[in-house]
């Protein structure tokens, strides 16, 4: 019997297989018992997995357009959060009750509804034209579905900032103060490096539900994911369940990796240590 | 106590005037944006409240409310059986429960909806509507395969806020009531839960919030709640801005006093902390 040190490589690379061994036999047994459920049903419907795999490539445009969706929804997001989140420390109570307006009134609303409202409502009264950009042409319906989508997250990741911002101890702001420090100076050199490791969890939490809710904009015709895998589905190529199927594997694939990332991060940067510390010397 | 009295409506005082002040405020800037808009846009606020109109967002709340409630329960009876999957002793329970959660997690419900809609119920071959074996009743399929949609994502999400209620009941509370001669369901049902639902209600409340809004998706299964209503009645007149300005304040009505409710649970549920 070989006898492994904890810590040591080999013993994680033991538990890592012993992790996706588990996850396999688990798997097995959920599909085989939810298979048996289809069989147990009188289910006779005939699977055709060779067909719908190829349009994989149908499926990889939508998912391209995906991600150029995601990447500029979130840096949109991110500044209008820091924007969100400073408003709502200001020392101003008039700021701050308008910016908390602002966040309660996106928080409580459905994407759709906001999606609707800002393509539907104010496209009406706004023209956009669609512009070209590195040989590619953007319609309005990208533009608009963009705008919703940052201005709605920005809800969200307003709040995650003002958190990580109120995490870090009312002293040290005072300490950097009568140090000489100007706002943006505390807010660059003692603030925000100590706000960012609460910050990050949730800020890849965001980001997840981001890549999640982009599969809306499918309502207002943009190309991606989620309209390829609606334009594929049709009554001559009646394979639904299976590309419906890809589509959720597709969105697997791109959210799994950064809900781990997310779970590393938390383990890795200690919130609950840090944040406990501060309290302590409260 | 006539001081404190005193001091109170002052507090009050001051937070009926900074309400105050931010009702003006938002009302001077809405009226603004509206100002610009109308330049643009020739709005018909008088056509969009016809009675008509209201009595169709009603009904569409009602489908809304409905759903939402049965999935509510489906969702937390599901979510609880899947946190227990997740706690039991059995490693391969628990592999299956965190699998079920990791997946439903990480995909879009529309996606989801769109998978359970038109792929499984197709597997099924199902008709129009779906009967109910015990009861003898026929559903609406869109009802049926929505509301099991919705609670099967939603369990997901209850399971592991039930998950971290069990978890927060300490240890030895579990092998003091199994040493008093407990077996295991009795010492959750007596000891356990009773504990861990303080800790699971604020939660739960944000859940439902989030349940409601989610419900809006259910208009790609032509289910006939509130988003879906207000689209039928855009195509019959192109009153857009109104008609989605109406239904978000609709769902507004829902989601912020529950907001409310649940902000006030927490502080009152609040345990161990010193107020």
């Amino acid at each position: 019997m070989i006898r492994f040190e904890k810590r040591s490589k080999s013993y994680l690379f033991a538990h890592y297989l012993w992790i996706v061994f588990r996850v396999l036999v688990a798997g097995a047994v959920l599909f085989g018992a939810i298979y048996l459920v289809f069989l147990g049903l009188g289910s006779n419907y005939t699977f055709h997995w060779e067909e719908a795999i190829q349009f994989l490539p149908f499926f990889n445009q939508g998912l391209l357009v995906t991600l150029q969706i995601a990447i500029l929804g979130a840096i949109l997001a991110v500044f209008l959060g820091i924007a969100v989140a400073l408003l709502r420390l200001s020392p101003w109570g008039v700021v701050r009750d308008l910016a908390g307006a602002y966040v309660h009134t996106f928080r409580n609303l459905p994407f759709l509804v906001v999606l609707l409202l800002f393509f539907f409502g104010l496209g009406k009264a706004i023209k956009i034209l669609p512009f070209e950009f590195l040989g590619q042409t953007y319609r309005p319906q990208f533009i608009w579905g963009v705008l919703a989508l940052g201005v709605y997250e920005s809800s969200y990741l307003g709040e995650t900032f003002r958190a990580g911002i109120e995490s870090v101890h009312k002293a040290q702001v005072e300490a950097a103060r009568s140090l000489g420090m100007k706002y943006f100076q505390v807010l660059r050199y003692v603030v925000l490096p100590q706000a960012f490791r609460v910050i990050l969890p949730p800020l890849t939490g965001t980001l997840i539900a981001l890549i999640k809710e982009s599969s809306l904009l499918y309502l207002i015709s943009v190309q991606e994911l989620t309209e390829a895998a609606r334009q594929l589905a049709i009554p001559s190529r009646p394979y639904f369940f299976e590309f419906y199927t890809i589509l959720a594997c597709y969105y697997l694939a791109m959210v799994v990796p950064l809900s781990l990332l997310s779970n590393w991060l938390e383990s890795r940067l200690g919130i609950s240590r840090a944040s406990k510390k501060v309290k302590d010397h409260g | 106590m006539a001081e404190m009295r005193v001091l109170g409506s002052s507090r009050l005082m001051k937070l009926a005037l900074r309400a105050l002040i931010l009702v003006v405020l938002l009302a001077l800037i809405i009226f603004g944006l509206y100002y610009l808009l109308s330049q643009s846009y020739p709005f018909r606020w008088n056509l969009a409240f016809n009675p008509k109109n209201l009595d169709a967002f009603n009904e569409g709340l009602l489908v809304t409310l409905q759903v939402s409630g049965l999935a509510m329960i489906g969702g937390a009876l599901l979510g609880l059986l899947v946190a227990l999957a997740r706690l039991s002793p059995f490693a391969i329970l628990r592999d299956m429960g965190m699998l079920y959660v990791q997946m439903l997690r990480n995909i879009p419900f529309l996606v989801f909806i769109l998978f359970m809609y038109f792929g499984v119920s197709k597997v099924f071959s199902a008709g129009p509507t779906v009967p109910v074996p015990l009861l003898d009743i026929e559903i609406d399929s869109r009802i049926f395969w929505g509301v099991i949609a919705l609670s099967l994502f939603e369990a997901s999400f209850i399971s592991e806020i039930f998950r971290a209620g069990i978890q927060a009941v300490h240890k030895t509370q579990i092998e003091a009531a199994r040493s008093l001669g407990m077996s295991y369901v009795q010492s959750m049902q007596h000891v356990v839960l009773p504990q861990a639902f303080r800790m699971i209600i604020p939660p739960l409340t944000g859940e439902l919030i989030a349940l409601v809004k989610e419900s809006a998706l259910l208009m790609v299964i032509s289910l006939e709640e509130l988003t879906l209503t207000a689209r039928q009645l855009v195509q019959q007149t192109p009153l857009n801005f109104e008609f989605y300005a109406i239904l978000a304040a609709y769902y507004l009505a829902i989601t912020l006093p529950l907001s409310f409710v649940s902000h006030l649970l927490e502080r009152k549920l609040a345990i161990g902390k010193a107020r």
